[in-house]
Order: C-alpha cells, then structure tokens, then sequence
C-alpha cells in the first residue's frame, strides 16, 4: 500500500498569492507512506511543512528515518532542505537520493546549497550535526528501499539538467512521479512511458497549457495534454497535473482540468494537502 | 521618496492562507524618488516588483542587497529585468572578503541549479560592493551602508532624500551575542566591537522617518546565534535613536495575519505613542 500526500505542487518558484490558495504556492514536495518507511519525492518548500508533521511523528525524538528521493537540483526541487527542522535532530536518519550533473557530485550540489554565504542555519550535513544525512548518488536505476521497489529514470528536462522520475512499486499499489520533462521528440517519451506503466497514479509535469506550449517549446516542460497522453499511452489509472505554472491562478487550473472532463479518463490536478491511498484493497 | 513592500517573510516563502494578508514572499522593498525605484533585497517579492518595473520602463536598476541568505537573494533569478534588452542592474552591497559578491550570484545562478545561467542574461549585471560606512548616490537618494550583528557579511542601508530618511535594519541581531567574534581585530575585544555594531544599527536608525526592522522573533522565541532581533529590540531601537516610526519586518514563517494584528496593536501600545509602529504588509506604500 501507498499512502500519498501532497505538500508542494508548484513549479519553479513558490507563488504566495490568494489566487493560488486552493491548489497550493509551495514548490515540489510529495510524502508517500508504506506500512513502515516514510518516503519524500522532492524536496521543495513543501519539505518544510511535511517536516513539521514529521516532528510530531517520532522524529522529535530522534527515533525518525526517511528517504528522499530527488528529481533533479534545479532550486524548486532541493530548496527546503535547508528549513527541514527535523534534520536537526539527532538521531533522525535521512537519506537522500539523486543524481549530480557530472561536473558536480550530488553531494557537492547539495553541500553547496547549504554554504555559509547563504545558509545561516548550521550545516547539517555535517557529521556532529543534526541527523545522520546520508546522500547517495544513484548509479544502479533500479532498487529497493524497505518493501518498496524503486525505479529511476533519466527523463528529458533541459539541456544541463540532469533530471529524474521516479516509479514506486509496493505490494500491488504503484506510483509514477515525472515532475519536470519535455517531449521533443517521440524517443524522450521512453522512460516516461516505462516509468508509468500500468501505475495506479501519475504525477506529471503539466507546467504549461497546451495553447500556450508553443513559443516554450525547448524549455523542458510539459503540457497538460502531454501529461494526459503520456498516462493514456501507458496505461495509468489516473493522472495528476503537477508543477502548475507560478502564474496560473486556481480557476486557471481548474479550466484546464474541465477541458479534460469529457476525456474519460480521470484528470486531477495536484492540491497541495490532497492526500491519496494506492492498493487499499490488495 | 515613497516606499512599496513587495516581500516581508523571512527565512522563506510562506503560502497560507491566513499569512497572506501580510504576505508571503522573502523581503523586497521599492523605494522611488524622481521617477526612478531603487530595490532593497531580492527575495521573492522582487518577481512581482520585476514586472512593474519593466511596464514602467526603467532601464537603469539598483538593488541594495543586505546580504547573501537565501531569503534575501533567491528571487534574483526570476528577476524579469534580467531577460531584457538594453537593461542595466547593478546590485550593491557590503565588501565581501573571500568570496566576492558577483561569484555567490554566479553560484546561485547557473547549471544545475537554474536552466539560465547568469552570464547568459540578456541585462549588463554590475556588482559593486562598498566599504562599511560608504555613501553613495544611487539616483537622487544618498545611501549609506553599514555592517550588523549577522552570520556572514550583513549591512544594514540608511536612504536620504530631501529632508527625509529611511532605515532598513535586517537581517541583524541588535542586543544580541557578537556572531562576528571570528573577524575580531586581535586589538579588539568582543564588547567593544558588540558596541560598534550596535552604534552603526543606531547610526542607520538616527532620527529616521521610518525604520524597517528585523523582528523576526518574540521574547520568548528568541534563539541566540540566529542573528535576528525581537519585536521589542526594534522598540528599544526606535526609542534610542529617536525615530517617528517603526516597520517590523522579517516575520517569522507561521506567524498568521491575526497574530500579526495583535502584535501590530500590543506594540504600538507599548510605543505609547513616542513614535509609529506598523507590521510591514505586502502591498503596503509609506510616502514620506
């Protein structure tokens, strides 16, 4: 079983504005619960939030281990690390999974972030600090994590980016998370298409809308309509629209799921607080 | 000179609902005099300021930048001047040693941290880092910078302009521990150098307008090693130099508009009228 919470679902940048309200401002963040592992998709704003409800949740006394798993180290998708209280106790254990960009080691990015020019907070990477914060560079794409079988592929983002998905299997439930790709062209659909199989729940990219894709083509995002043909051609059972446009106010984001509604086939968009049970009944 | 806050949140952006009455983006302020806005700080709220400077036109930009915390900087790359033709920015602060200003914007700004890199900007980017106790005009304001008790390199701007001035005071710990001990001068003991710092806040605050203060914390939340003040140190502040008003500014994530009210009320109470106190407000504009 996977228990799904969403705590940040807006691209590129957090967006504070009430027109945003319903769907959520905080950047990329998803925790997703098995019967004994706590898992984390992103590490966005949301990640300090989810981190809160960590604390009340035996990570205030040491005793919290959890798991993240990093799309790739563009800003929105790493920047609540440094606000994760929950990595300053210690005791907790966090692993964090990624990929650097060759020039630079996961590690060194993340390390990097947390540089005194523009962390203030201690670094809690470092060893007599915090939790044990282990980071570990994903060479082999495909292993476990407890009872979860974990998946990785490179998706197409932008050119320098060096961008995961994720697929999760646990017992019968399974998740695809694809927050930031593009398809150029019929082969960058590949390890989307891999990655979604047959999932009970696709997150995916749908930072633009299919009108307005045009002129940003080769910027590394997806439409809507890619992310609803790229669940369609996999077999997913159903899709949410993700890393809304920081732009795109609530009722932009809910005429574009009306626009599907005679799809038949089920389209939500990603709300931040919305949370989601996979496999309940296996 | 008149002054706009685009952002008002410290440590990070917050999108509750119930905060953004007051508002959720990491500090930035406009302040225009003569047609021209000069910028303090490029958190998040300088997105939006970005777009109203382009509609105006302005191609001539100066951003006062306190120091280099994610917070105050992380709005920087989605600055919409920077994707503009014939567009000048120059960014401001205080001398770094080591590391220079323009490498920890290069650092922020480039692969794989943000898809355009910094040298690929279509703006002219200048950094120019000043000495502590500098002015300088940007613009028809005098500018005056001076260093605060803060982790890293802070400074704290005094702006004049005709008869009035405005102070911005944050990110800084005002009455707290020195957080600078490591770049004592051997001559220097750690509670003289506490007082100059101490005297450079006051020199920025004397007898101003307004004072935009770091009051991140309450009494009772406050956490040595921070580098954030209280509400009640911007009051303490504010009376010693003798200012007409004081903003507190740099709230604490999670603290809600009706929280923000009442301390709004409670403090301008405890003011008891000697001078104004205003929780900063996104949106908020203060003619002077």
């Amino acid at each position: 079983m996977l228990r799904v919470k969403l705590w940040g679902t807006r691209g590129t940048v957090s967006t504070p504005v009430a027109g945003n309200a319903r769907y959520g401002g905080n950047t990329p963040c998803v925790e997703v619960r098995t019967d004994d592992d706590v898992l984390i998709l992103d590490a966005g704003i949301g990640l300090h939030w989810l981190g809160e409800s960590l604390l009340a949740d035996g990570f205030s006394r040491g005793e919290g281990c959890a798991h993240i798993l990093v799309s790739h180290t563009h800003w929105a998708h790493i920047q609540g690390i440094p606000f994760c209280n929950p990595m300053l106790v210690a005791g907790n254990r966090f692993t964090i999974y990624g990929r650097g960009d060759g020039d630079n080691s996961l590690e060194g990015l993340l390390l990097g972030q947390m540089d005194s020019a523009f962390c203030p907070v201690p670094n809690f990477f470092d060893d007599r600090i915090g939790a044990g914060i282990t980071i570990s560079e994903i060479e082999a794409l495909e292993f476990d994590i407890g009872g979860t079988h974990v998946i990785a592929r490179l998706v197409h983002h932008v050119s320098g980016a060096v961008c995961l998905g994720y697929r999760l299997e646990n017992g019968s439930a399974s998740l695809a998370y694809i927050p930031d790709v593009e398809y150029l062209e019929e082969d960058h659909r590949g390890p989307s298409l891999e990655l979604a199989a047959g999932v009970d729940l696709l997150i995916h990219d749908a930072h633009h809308t299919a009108a307005e894709y045009a002129p940003h083509r080769g910027c590394g995002h997806s439409s809507d309509q890619d992310a609803v043909d790229l669940a369609l051609g996999a077999g997913a059972g159903k899709v949410l629209l993700f890393h809304h446009h920081p732009d795109r106010d609530d009722d932009g984001i809910d005429a574009v799921v009306t626009s599907h509604r005679n799809g038949d086939f089920p389209v939500e968009a990603a709300r931040e607080g919305e949370d989601y049970v996979l496999g309940a009944d296996s | 000179m008149k002054m706009t806050f685009w952002g008002v949140r410290g440590s990070f952006p917050v999108t509750a609902p119930l905060q953004l009455g007051y508002g959720g983006n990491t500090p930035c302020l406009g302040v225009e005099a003569n047609g021209q806005t000069v910028i303090i700080d490029a958190g998040t709220g300088i997105r939006a300021l970005g777009r109203a400077i382009v509609d105006r036109g302005q191609r001539e930009i100066d951003i006062l930048l306190s120091h280099t915390h994610w917070d105050h900087i992380h709005g920087f790359p989605h600055f919409d001047p920077l994707y503009r033709d014939n567009t000048r920015i120059t960014v401001h602060s205080l001398k770094h040693e080591g590391r220079s200003l323009a490498k920890i914007f290069r650092e922020q700004q480039r692969s794989p941290f943000f898809p355009v890199s910094l040298d690929d900007v279509k703006a002219d980017v200048q950094f120019v880092e000043h000495e502590d106790g500098e002015t300088f005009c940007v613009g028809s304001i005098a500018v005056t910078s001076r260093r605060l008790n803060h982790p890293g390199v802070a400074g704290g701007y005094r702006l004049e302009h005709g008869n009035s001035a405005v102070a911005y005071v944050c990110d800084a710990d005002l009455y707290g521990p020195l957080l600078l001990a490591h770049e004592l001068p051997a001559s220097s003991t750690d509670d003289l150098r506490l007082q100059e710092l101490r005297n450079r806040a006051r020199d920025l605050a004397h007898r101003a307008d307004w004072v935009v203060c770091d009051t991140f914390f309450l009494p009772d939340e406050y956490v040595p090693d921070w580098g954030h003040s209280s509400i009640d140190d911007g009051l303490q502040l504010a009376r010693e130099v003798d200012a007409h008003g004081l903003l507190l500014f740099h709230h604490r994530p999670g603290r809600d508009d009706t929280e923000l009210d009442s301390l709004q009320r409670r403090y301008q109470d405890e003011a008891g009228g000697e001078f104004d106190v205003l929780a900063s407000k996104e949106g908020l504009e203060i003619s002077l």
